[in-house]
């Protein structure tokens, strides 16, 4: 869902004849592309709730490119989509209902204000991620794919294993922290 | 380092949020811990990434841990070497006994040979339509023009054309590589056209019934099902997926899915205008091989067939009915003229209405012979059956040059008047003496 939404959103940009120079919402589009998992992971910062973050990276792809106009080439793309996106996030948040608030406005404000300069690597992350995966034991990645799957379940994942909900998310809890310390490993180890 | 917060209680925390079990007053605890401690907000900035990270790779995962993996992916050896031993197992046996046959064809032109005797090697159908049958009961449609190859047991190579595949559900892991890449089918049916744009090629490619995984931009494969139409886009070594081309959908409802049956194909016998150049003073030209020129208006090639780069049809721009001037290179004397309109494949949203038509002995003074109005192409027939011709007849003249100029054109009937996605357009014109 999350990348077909991308798309989606993408689909309507391809207007200009490619012989014609780039214009700004082309290198726009180039710029919204490459960030795609650095802006996912920024705004689930702020709204970890899987599915209404996909809703707000959509609707942010959609202003950004809108706003293709307004955006400095000068300047750094991420902070310029960050700050389009925070507006995004508290846009999401006064429509959606209160239970599915897990931060408070004050909380949220303050981690939006707070510069997260690890965003810009994101995607090496995802890279390193992948060979992170590759090394953990068969048992162990299995596991945590289950867990990532569409509508899985931690509830019926226990039941399968015979494990109450709150060992096996303990589990997954441990690979994770895994996979934390393999990343960071790696990430510190070639700098790209 | 001495953390102001309790690094145990903070991860059990972050459990619960990421796996969507926590309480209400585990919700105020874990508020109340990262709006304190900035050391904490770090801590989950950290596991957050990971979650997220997770989150994004899951499509990809999903297809590696149920299914023999592609090569270029590390996990499973055991599978992959398994996978190695039937490709190579294949490669001996081929001479013995084929991998695939040639079961069928339909008004099949191949380069250089009548009918392939035997599928090895790269192979051209120049037009008409084949059916490849592999051992294991894969079959694969072929629509001319289409260059391809029997790679091995499990696949085939696509260089340029259309194929739809269909793999009958006991059957894993069957592939169709093309230029963007390596296309995995996971049981199902599934279509692909393989064409080119300005940067590079584009595949067009639809999902009819299951599943497959295509090669993807920011992970290393993407999974699409039932319905689902997308296109590999390459350019500057790059993949990327788009689900629009101009202002499209994208849509291979015209692909053959079957060998259809053979029709007579319309009678083109004296065709004056047959392969002739055609000039218009502006075409529909977006990016991704989203381009009509006017050439294609005298190809043979009818039926709003065609690839990326490589359509049959010539359209107008954006609201213009526009116009194009076929040269027959030297003058002729022309008393009929048969025109195929055009709906824009799928979309059903451009086409010719009323036409005006003239000819010129020098190409700088027109008379008008003729006014016209063609139907509309409601529906699009199913693969072989052809688009009508209609004939327009007038008294003969000596020309060399015929300009066609669109007066209206037909629009989608159910689009909002504000939508640009409009104008003339043609896919075929033939031109006789009578």
């Amino acid at each position: 869902m999350f990348l077909r939404k991308i798309v989606q959103v993408f689909g309507n940009t391809h207007e200009t004849m490619p012989s014609q120079p780039r214009d700004p919402q082309e290198n726009l589009v180039a710029l919204i592309t490459r960030h795609q998992a650095a802006l996912h992971a920024y705004v689930l910062s702020l709204l970890p709730n899987p599915a209404l973050a996909d809703d707000v990276l959509q609707e942010t792809n959609l202003v950004l490119w809108r706003k293709a106009a307004d955006y400095d080439q000068s300047k750094p793309f991420m902070p310029w989509a960050c700050r389009i996106a925070w507006f995004q996030v508290k846009a999401a948040r006064r429509d959606a209902s209160r239970d599915k608030h897990v931060f408070d406005s004050d909380l949220i404000d303050l981690l939006a204000s707070e510069d997260d300069s690890d965003l810009e690597g994101t995607i090496s992350l995802d890279r390193a991620l992948g060979d992170c995966l590759d090394q953990l034991p068969q048992e162990k990645r299995e596991l945590i794919l289950h867990r990532y799957q569409p509508n899985s379940s931690v509830h019926e994942m226990a039941t399968t294993r015979n494990l109450s909900p709150g060992a096996l998310s303990g589990q997954l809890h441990r690979i994770r922290l895994m996979l934390e310390a393999c990343v960071e490993g790696k990430l510190n180890q070639s700098p790209s | 380092m001495n953390p102001d917060y309790d690094p145990q209680r903070l991860d059990a925390l972050l459990q619960g949020l990421f796996d969507e079990a926590l309480r209400d007053a585990e919700v105020r605890e874990l508020n109340a811990t990262l709006l304190k401690s900035q050391s904490a907000r770090s801590h989950y900035r950290k596991m957050l990434r990971i979650h997220a990270a997770l989150i994004r790779q899951r499509r990809v995962e999903t297809v590696v841990a149920t299914q023999p993996p592609a090569p270029v992916r590390r996990y499973w050896p055991a599978a992959l070497g398994l996978a190695a031993a039937i490709a190579l197992l294949a490669v001996f046996s081929l001479s013995k006994n084929p991998v695939a046959e040639l079961t069928g064809s339909t008004a099949a032109i191949w380069s250089g040979i009548d009918t392939p005797s035997s599928l090895t090697g790269p192979l051209d159908l120049i037009s008409g339509y084949a059916e490849i049958t592999y051992q294991s009961g894969v079959r694969v449609i072929l629509e001319g023009r289409c260059r391809f190859e029997v790679t091995s047991a499990t696949s085939m190579q696509v260089a340029h054309g259309r194929a739809s595949v269909k793999v009958p559900k006991p059957v894993n892991g069957f592939h169709l590589d093309t230029p963007a890449g390596r296309i995995t089918d996971l049981g199902t049916e599934f279509g692909v056209a393989v064409g080119s744009g300005v940067e590079g090629p584009v595949i067009l490619t639809e999902v009819f019934d299951g599943e497959i995984e295509i090669p993807a931009e920011d992970t290393p494969r993407k999974r699409l099902s039932t319905g689902d139409s997308l296109a590999i886009v390459r350019d500057r070594g790059n993949t990327r997926l788009i689900s629009t081309l101009g202002d499209y959908r994208i849509d291979l409802a015209d692909s053959a899915r079957r060998l259809p049956p053979s029709s007579s194909s319309s009678l083109e016998v004296g065709n004056l205008a047959l392969g002739k150049p055609v000039t218009s003073p502006a075409f529909y030209a977006k990016m991704h091989g989203n381009v009509f020129p006017p050439h294609t208006l005298t190809d043979g090639r009818l039926n709003d067939s065609g690839l990326p780069g490589d359509w049959s049809f010539w359209l107008a721009p954006n609201g213009e009915a526009g116009e194009f001037t076929v040269d027959l290179l030297n003058a002729e004397t022309i008393g009929r003229i048969d025109l195929q309109n055009t709906r824009n494949r799928t979309y059903g949203d451009r086409g010719f209405r009323e036409i005006q038509i003239l000819t010129s002995i020098d190409g700088i003074d027109f008379q008008e012979v003729m006014r016209a109005e063609l139907q509309r192409i409601p529906d699009l027939p199913p693969p072989g059956v052809e688009f009508p011709f209609e004939s327009f007849t007038f008294p003969a003249v000596n020309a060399r040059y015929v300009k066609l100029v669109g007066i209206s054109y037909y629009r989608h009937p159910d689009r909002l008047p504000r939508d640009p996605n409009h104008g003339g357009g043609l896919n075929e014109i033939r031109i006789f003496a009578k």
